[in-house]
């Protein structure tokens, strides 16, 4: 038994529980207030805005070329990573793929705990994209990660231990979930995957200490509600609309925000009508979960252009008048900005250049007018290119947004697809098999896929962009200092100067960036972590190394002789090699 | 960590951390080596009615990661293995990738006629 680094393991567990705080974790109050918390980062998107804006400014764009890696951490398999690292009271929580949590020092690097999803057999015929997961949510007592198999796990936060674990739903019949679970008011709510597998989508709230159900709302309306008629027949029964993100909450509204999938199957002519709310985000009421509006992205979607990115919850100004605003950057190849009160439409622009499934949205509406050539139809010819691909302009990957400057930064990538129907008489729902209609093939179009974009949001202006040879899948991080960081599939995490896009630092991870940063303090050291390594999605368009690794920088006056100079190892060296039998 | 208190703390409290759940659960297998075949060769080879049918099982298990000329997946139509080794990987999956068991999911029948479908020349 190695006593020395189980003693200090749980005094690291006591210090992190009575150290910073007095009660045992982030209340609602601490969850609402989190944008204001300077050191931790204490949910998904930061705060429940989504912003992913840091306060911090000790690194700044006249010394981040000093950020040096202080630990790094591997991650169990190499299935691809795309979480957000949750900070809280000196502890980082990630997840690694196959819904695997891990709790490290987060000044160290020394791992605390690590808790693994069993696995039912079979559960791979179930996964579109991957075994990936994007991360935790943290309240009270607890750890909140939600499992390939459709579960909604409680984690003891000190321990790993589970405290509470309940079946969202039968993942045999393609219900899956991958997104990071939302805390509100004392509620987890989740998300489902399985907008390819014919499921009827939906979003829940949990009681947080009890794991009761609090409410279910389903994403696309049941017989007799309102919305139904937009489906023909049986359709909306199997009709997708899957919830596989985050969402946003406004406390001061009450609103909470959650973002649909496409629609299922992909053949847009088997369920002619808008198929409402699929490719849409939804504001719901976060205690009764009734909708109080939804504006639809894409309506009778046939592209597989999902809405679910959550959206960034803005206060800005629009031709001079006070607005507040959702931002979104969508799949389908637009930046939106919506009221978030009301759901109206305000304005978009193009984020990739050469869309060609529509002529462009009403200016009022912003309902988009389809050129009726690029819609694939069952029984139809294919169709190809479509820009931009399925993919889209701008898939799950969370923008980050300067509320000082009004700026956002969009990762968006230029392509295009090919898209082939199948036979009508072919596109039968059968439970936990794929149901798509459509045979699909995701194209280049330039030397340049990937760009990260910058674009005021106020003065409707494009700012600058950072180009890439292959499609961006990465989140980003914008910091009160002026800089702006991201990765790429080419293995580099990097800062760019948030007014010119000038790359200032980068560093080599040895896989491609699937995964968004974040950034925390402790002890008067401000550091950033990333996620590196290849999966999901990207994996399917090119070989490259894969990784599993959790990395961690900070300047290097500052990390010098402290972090990751603990007194501790990866592994248990007891045990790890047995004695000669004598 | 120098305090004394917490040493004496945490002394107390050994045992009540360490790995949760160690790793990830791992499926049972067919024991290859003794499973009982149907059939050693394919019966559906080249059997056009078969190749049909094994196009439709293939778009609705295996298009989502191989597609038409491989993807996260690799190229069936260039795999290099023939016959029940093919079979083999289909029914047990294979460690360290993402390619799952389909023994349970789709029958052996169903398997020879996926092998049909992409041994079978493209018809597009």
């Amino acid at each position: 038994m190695k006593i020395r680094s189980l003693r200090d393991f749980l005094v690291t567990v006591l210090l992190a529980s009575f150290g910073s705080t007095v009660h045992a974790g982030p209340s609602a109050a601490d969850l609402a207030a989190a944008g204001g918390n300077r050191a931790e980062w204490l949910m998904y998107g930061r705060s429940y805005d989504n912003q992913r804006f840091s306060p911090l400014t000790q690194i700044k764009p006249a010394n981040v070329k000093k950020l040096r890696p202080v630990w790094s951490a591997a991650l169990n398999s190499l299935d691809g990573l795309e979480a957000t690292p949750v900070i809280h009271a000196g502890v980082i929580y990630v997840t690694g793929a196959h819904a695997n949590v891990f709790a490290f020092d987060a000044a160290t690097g020394r791992r605390l705990w690590h808790w693994a999803a069993e696995e039912p057999e079979g559960l791979g015929t179930v996964l579109c994209c991957g075994p990936v997961n994007r991360g935790v949510a943290i309240y009270g007592d607890h750890v909140f990660v939600l499992t390939l198999d459709a579960k909604v796990v409680a984690l003891d936060k000190a321990t790993g231990k589970v405290a509470w674990e309940k079946v969202i739903d039968d993942w045999k019949t393609g219900y899956s979930a991958t997104g990071a679970p939302l805390v509100v008011k004392g509620n987890v709510i989740v998300g489902v995957a399985g907008g390819e597998y014919g499921i009827r989508g939906y979003i829940r709230a949990y009681d947080a200490r009890s794991g009761d159900v609090k409410w279910t709302t389903y994403t696309i309306p049941g017989s007799g509600e309102p919305g139904n008629d937009t489906w023909p027949g049986d359709t909306w029964k199997t009709g997708g609309g899957a919830t596989w993100q985050s969402g946003a909450f406004d406390p001061q509204l009450n609103l909470l925000y959650w973002g649909t999938s496409n629609p299922g199957p992909w053949t847009a002519n088997l369920r002619t009508g808008d198929n409402k709310w699929t490719a849409s985000l939804l504001a719901l009421n976060p205690d009764s979960g009734e909708i109080q509006w939804g504006f639809q992205y894409t309506p009778n979607d046939g592209w597989d252009y999902d809405g679910n990115n959550a959206p960034i919850l803005a206060n800005i100004k629009v031709n001079g008048k006070p607005v507040k605003a959702a931002l979104q950057s969508n799949r389908n190849g637009f930046f939106y900005v919506l009221d978030r009160v009301t759901g109206k439409f305000i304005y978009a622009v193009p984020t990739v250049e050469g869309i060609n499934w529509t002529s462009g949205l009403d200016p009022v509406t912003g309902r988009p007018t389809v050129n009726e050539t690029m819609r694939p139809l069952a029984d139809g010819p294919p169709v190809v290119p479509i820009i931009p691909g399925l993919e889209g302009g701008t898939n799950w990957f969370p923008m980050a947004f300067n509320p000082e400057t009004g700026v956002v930064f969009v990762p968006t990538n230029t392509w295009a697809m090919a898209l082939t129907s199948h036979k009508s008489a072919d596109i039968k729902y059968e439970p936990g098999k794929v149901y798509m209609g459509m045979d699909y093939k995701m194209h280049r179009i330039s030397e340049t896929i990937g760009r990260l974009r910058a674009f005021d949001v106020q003065r409707k202006k494009w700012l600058w962009e950072i180009p890439s040879p292959l499609p961006l899948f990465a989140g980003v991080l914008a910091t009160k200092s002026g800089l702006v960081f991201t990765g790429d599939q080419l293995g580099f995490f990097y800062a760019a100067d948030a007014r010119t896009g000038k790359v200032l630092w980068r560093f080599q991870t040895g896989s491609g960036i699937n995964a968004s940063p974040a950034t925390y303090e402790i002890g008067g050291t401000q550091y950033v972590a990333i996620l590196s390594g290849l999966g999901g999605d990207p994996s399917f368009y090119f070989s490259a190394p894969k990784g599993n690794a959790l990395w961690v920088f900070a300047l290097d006056n500052l990390s010098a002789g402290k972090a990751g100079s603990g007194n501790w190892s990866v592994t248990d060296i007891e045990g790890a090699l047995t004695p000669v039998p004598k | 960590m120098k305090n004394p208190l917490n040493r004496l703390i945490a002394s107390v409290l050994l045992f009540a951390g360490g790995d949760a759940a160690g790793q990830a659960h791992q499926p049972p297998r067919i024991d290859i080596d003794t499973y009982e075949w149907q059939f050693t060769d394919n019966p559906f080879a080249g059997n056009a009615e078969s190749i049909v049918e094994g196009q439709r099982i293939y778009r609705s298990t295996c298009y989502i990661c191989h597609a038409d000329t491989g993807s996260r997946g690799p190229n069936l139509r260039k795999s290099k293995l023939k016959g029940q080794a093919f079979l083999k990987i289909v029914i047990n999956g294979r460690k360290g990738t993402q390619m799952p068991a389909w023994k349970g999911k789709l029958t052996e029948e169903e398997m020879w006629k996926v092998l049909a479908y992409v041994e079978a020349p493209p018809t597009q």
